[in-house]
């Protein structure tokens, strides 16, 4: 059974015409969901995060100026980061959206969950939104979780580097952000000497890799470099930052994978669950409608455990001769102390 | 105090068009070099002013920062650098200002993210606070690029 947490319903984040981040997003990933699992999901109501847990990860004074900035009609946090009157009102319940699939899974509700949600959050950090990001969901479910004693690793495969995570995190002791995404590209940052603050050293895993990188060098990524620190960390949760924009149709990032390729990273991260009702999904980046529904799809599939029609996994031109030199930065910088 | 080296920040706005311009001005008068900074998005404009998206068109848009944003300085005396980097606008700016030791930073009033916003920032306000070498704010009171 999987928990299906969205805010497709009330979804009033409108952008200008020419942006990639738009309603048609959600409608897509929802028509593929449904084609998938609907008889056997369970679909969660509305609930908007409140303030005090929005603020476990976000300083007040940007929640403020961002409800006020939508309040007067709306307007731009960066020249990509674009905000409409119901901006406010619809990130809030993204966010609550996955804190809503937690407590869902946590009541018993599902194996798995899929938090199906605009805007996106792994770029927003303390202070600010940015990148198409206005409130972190990912991190603000993880607060929550911390908040209760419990661990929680998050992983990011969206092609994009989830800084805002990585700042959020990155001397939080229990919580563990491993990310692989594409560099250089934005948001420029995601370093594999960056690797957490002093009292996390060790629990911000990055893994950057060329544009061309395909299938086979992140799923090695995934076997030879997070898979290890997963079993050392031992997480009561596992999130997912999934975007797919690693998908080779998808106009903002330059990796080759395929829907295929998804079902595989799914099997990977549902084996990092300590139990089943410990994964949720959350949806990020991902831009392609057509390749955004096929991923979709089969990244549902496999959660629910079903023969899913997909592309044939990918071996991109770049990459896996990266995951030696990833390995030894890690441990050169781990031997050097290095936090930042 | 001497000034050797100017940075500019340009995004194809009219906006740092104009900052454009008189960075090269200023630097004419003071026999200083300029550093034409652009902080790549997840979104630019290419040479025609088209939005497009960065990853699939980065060519174009670093075509654009080249060709059609760094005119002012073309055919002209003074030494252009260009630095193009993935990343924030205020953190990509306070970054080469650093990394290339200018002695000045120039940044039009509003970039392709309009009228700046009270309580979040704009990235000229951003870098003035942030910045270890004086800023420059020159106004634009024409309407929006986008």
């Amino acid at each position: 059974m999987i928990v299906v947490s969205a805010n497709a319903d009330d979804d009033r984040h409108e952008t200008p015409a020419w942006h990639p981040e738009r309603r048609e997003r959600l409608a897509a990933v929802m028509g593929a969901i449904h084609s998938v699992v609907d008889d056997d999901c369970v679909a969660l109501g509305r609930r908007p995060a409140s303030l005090d847990e929005i603020a476990r990860v976000h300083t007040p004074a940007y929640v403020r100026a961002l409800k006020d900035l939508c309040a007067v009609g709306g307007g731009e946090l960066d020249p990509d980061t674009i905000v409409a009157d119901g901006s406010y009102v619809t990130a809030v319940r993204a966010a609550g959206a996955g804190l809503a699939a937690i407590d869902a899974l946590r009541e018993g509700a599902g194996d798995a969950a899929f938090v199906a949600v605009r805007p996106p959050g792994h770029h927003a950090g303390v202070t600010r939104g940015m990148g198409f990001c206005l409130f972190n969901n990912v991190a603000i479910s993880a607060a929550a979780l911390v908040e209760r004693g419990e661990r929680v690793a998050i992983i990011d495969w969206d092609v994009h580097h989830g800084n805002g995570t990585q700042e959020i995190f990155w001397d939080e002791p229990n919580v563990l952000y491993a990310s692989i995404h594409q560099s250089p590209l934005f948001p420029g940052t995601g370093h594999v000497d960056d690797m957490g603050g002093v009292n996390a050293t060790g629990l911000t895993i990055n893994i950057p890799f060329p544009a061309g990188t395909g299938g086979n060098a992140i799923l090695r990524a995934f076997d030879e470099v997070i898979a290890p620190a997963i079993d050392g960390f031992e997480p009561d949760w596992v999130l997912v930052s999934a975007g797919f924009d690693a998908h080779r149709d998808d106009p903002l990032g330059g990796f080759v994978l395929s829907s295929g390729d998804f079902a595989l990273l799914t099997r990977r991260v549902a084996a990092y669950a300590p139990q089943p009702g410990r994964l949720a999904l959350f949806l990020e980046g991902g831009y392609d409608l057509n390749a955004l529904a096929a991923c979709v799809s089969t990244t549902v599939a496999t959660l629910d455990d079903r023969a899913w029609p997909s592309e044939p996994t990918t071996t991109g031109v770049s990459g896996v001769d990266s995951i030696r030199a990833i390995q030894d930065e890690r441990q050169r910088s781990a031997d050097n102390g290095a936090s930042r | 105090m001497t000034v050797h080296r100017i940075l500019v920040g340009l995004d194809g706005s009219l906006a740092a068009h104009r900052a454009a311009q008189w960075s090269d001005e200023l630097a004419r008068a003071l026999g200083a070099e300029i550093v034409a900074v652009h902080a790549l998005g997840l979104t630019d404009t290419d040479q025609t002013g088209t939005r497009v998206m960065t990853g699939s068109h980065r060519g174009d848009v670093l075509a654009a920062f080249d060709e059609v944003w760094c005119a002012p300085f073309a055919n002209g005396p003074t030494p252009v650098r260009q630095v193009a980097r993935d990343g924030e606008p205020a953190e990509v700016l306070l970054a080469a200002a650093r990394s290339e030791v200018v002695d000045l930073i120039v940044l039009g009033s509003r970039g392709t993210g309009g009228v700046p916003q009270r309580g979040l920032g704009s990235t000229s306000s951003r870098v003035a606070e942030s910045a270890e070498v004086p800023v420059v704010i020159v106004p634009f009171h024409g309407p929006p690029t986008d």
